[in-house]
């Protein structure tokens, strides 16, 4: 092993080491709880919450936040590192960084989100990989995520003809290339292009209809389009809204809002494969 | 007001018992509970936009959406080239092409 990388892990395990005293090291295990509050969680995170000396999460709501404290009176809430005006990207990082001090402390943590840590949750990832670097042990345990909800919501099985998705910001600022002919879903249309926050966010109208601008060329006149918003609680219906695509700039869009684009319909096929696929005739 | 009816929301989502009771007679559990007229209506109305809307008041501001929103990145600032020198303008200026040498 060359001496620069050995000695980058040993600095590594030495980072690692308790601060509290304790021979075990700290650890973490980053969970999701699913959207709707007390019904999607996993018995798998369930247990790494109530087994957690300390629980830090970010959820969307102060019922879900008193839910999580029944499990586990030892929670920190991780949504003050918000602040209007101030980079989301910045907060992020603070809350990452809050979770791995907690972990180099030597404490046993369990990071909670809503839906799929895994899915558009970047300070999960930034906190697993500070956690890795400090030594210490650091894992995910998969979540239902809004993509879940929406396939059995909206009753669509994605098998047949696919699917893409797309975070609505990145698919504007890079111009993606998708495929019409495929369901379209766009996440965080609610807050397109924002580096920040503000109370009672929604999308700028003016920015939805760039969206529209760069979509409505690839389909027919009154494609459709669906404004879906997961159920948080067993007690409310989902939301789903359907119309026309030109029409969604009268739509107020959430930051919790996805837009599900059906696809348009195609019978394209490549002749040589399909006569490939069905074989010489006998 | 969210404060209550969030302990009222945890509550029904943990303990099965207070969600049977719930489905069968709501009106009981808001008087036990003591949901305000506002927080009735909500919960009856089954809107999950409105519930959320409650629910969040007073509560710190929060994006709800986790990832990152990618910002386009600012283009270098374009160093600013120094001006070329005009050689100074004499009055009564030379006509084109009259170099007078020396």
């Amino acid at each position: 092993m060359p001496s620069s990388r050995r000695s980058s892990v040993m600095g590594a395990r030495r980072a690692g080491a308790p601060r509290n005293g304790s021979d075990r090291p700290g650890s973490l295990v980053v969970v999701g709880i699913g959207l709707m509050l007390g019904r999607h969680t996993t018995t798998e995170t369930l247990d790494a919450i109530r087994g957690a000396e300390h629980v830090l999460h970010l959820l969307t709501n102060p019922a879900a936040e008193a839910w999580i404290q029944r499990l586990n009176p030892r929670t920190t809430p991780l949504g003050d590192c918000f602040k209007e005006g101030k980079s989301r990207t910045r907060s992020y990082a603070e809350m990452a960084e809050r979770i791995v001090d907690a972990v180099r402390a030597g404490e046993q943590v369990c990071a909670a989100f809503y839906g799929h840590p895994g899915v558009l949750v970047s300070p999960a990832y930034q906190a697993i990989v500070g956690a890795r670097r400090a030594g210490c042990q650091a894992r995910m345990l998969p979540g239902i995520s809004a993509e879940d909800c929406l396939f059995a919501d909206l009753t669509i099985d994605p098998r047949g003809l696919g699917w893409q998705c797309f975070e609505a910001s990145d698919f504007l600022l890079r111009r993606r290339r998708f495929d019409p002919s495929v369901a379209l879903i766009l996440w965080q249309a609610g807050v397109l292009g924002e580096g920040s926050i503000r109370p009672q966010m929604q999308a700028r109208p003016e920015r939805v209809q760039v969206l529209i601008d760069r979509l409505a060329p690839h389909y027919p006149a009154r494609h459709p389009v669906i404004v879906y918003e997961a159920s948080e609680f067993p007690i409310t219906e989902p939301m789903i809204k359907q119309m026309a695509l030109r029409r969604l700039p009268e739509q107020p869009l959430y930051p919790k809002t996805t837009l599900y684009v059906p696809p348009r319909a195609t019978s394209a096929q490549d002749a040589r494969i399909a006569r490939w696929f069905t074989g010489p005739k006998a | 007001m969210s404060g209550n009816l969030s302990h009222f929301l945890a509550e029904l989502v943990s303990n099965p018992e207070q969600m049977a009771a719930y489905l069968a007679d709501p009106e009981r559990v808001f008087d036990e509970a003591g949901l305000t007229t506002d927080e009735r209506e909500v919960i009856r109305s089954r809107d999950a936009r409105r519930l959320d809307e409650v629910l969040s008041d007073g509560f710190r501001l929060q994006s709800f959406a986790n990832n990152d929103v990618p910002v386009p990145k600012k283009a270098p600032a374009k160093r600013k080239k120094p001006a070329a020198k005009k050689p100074a303008k004499k009055k009564g200026g030379r006509k084109k092409g009259g170099s007078k040498k020396r």
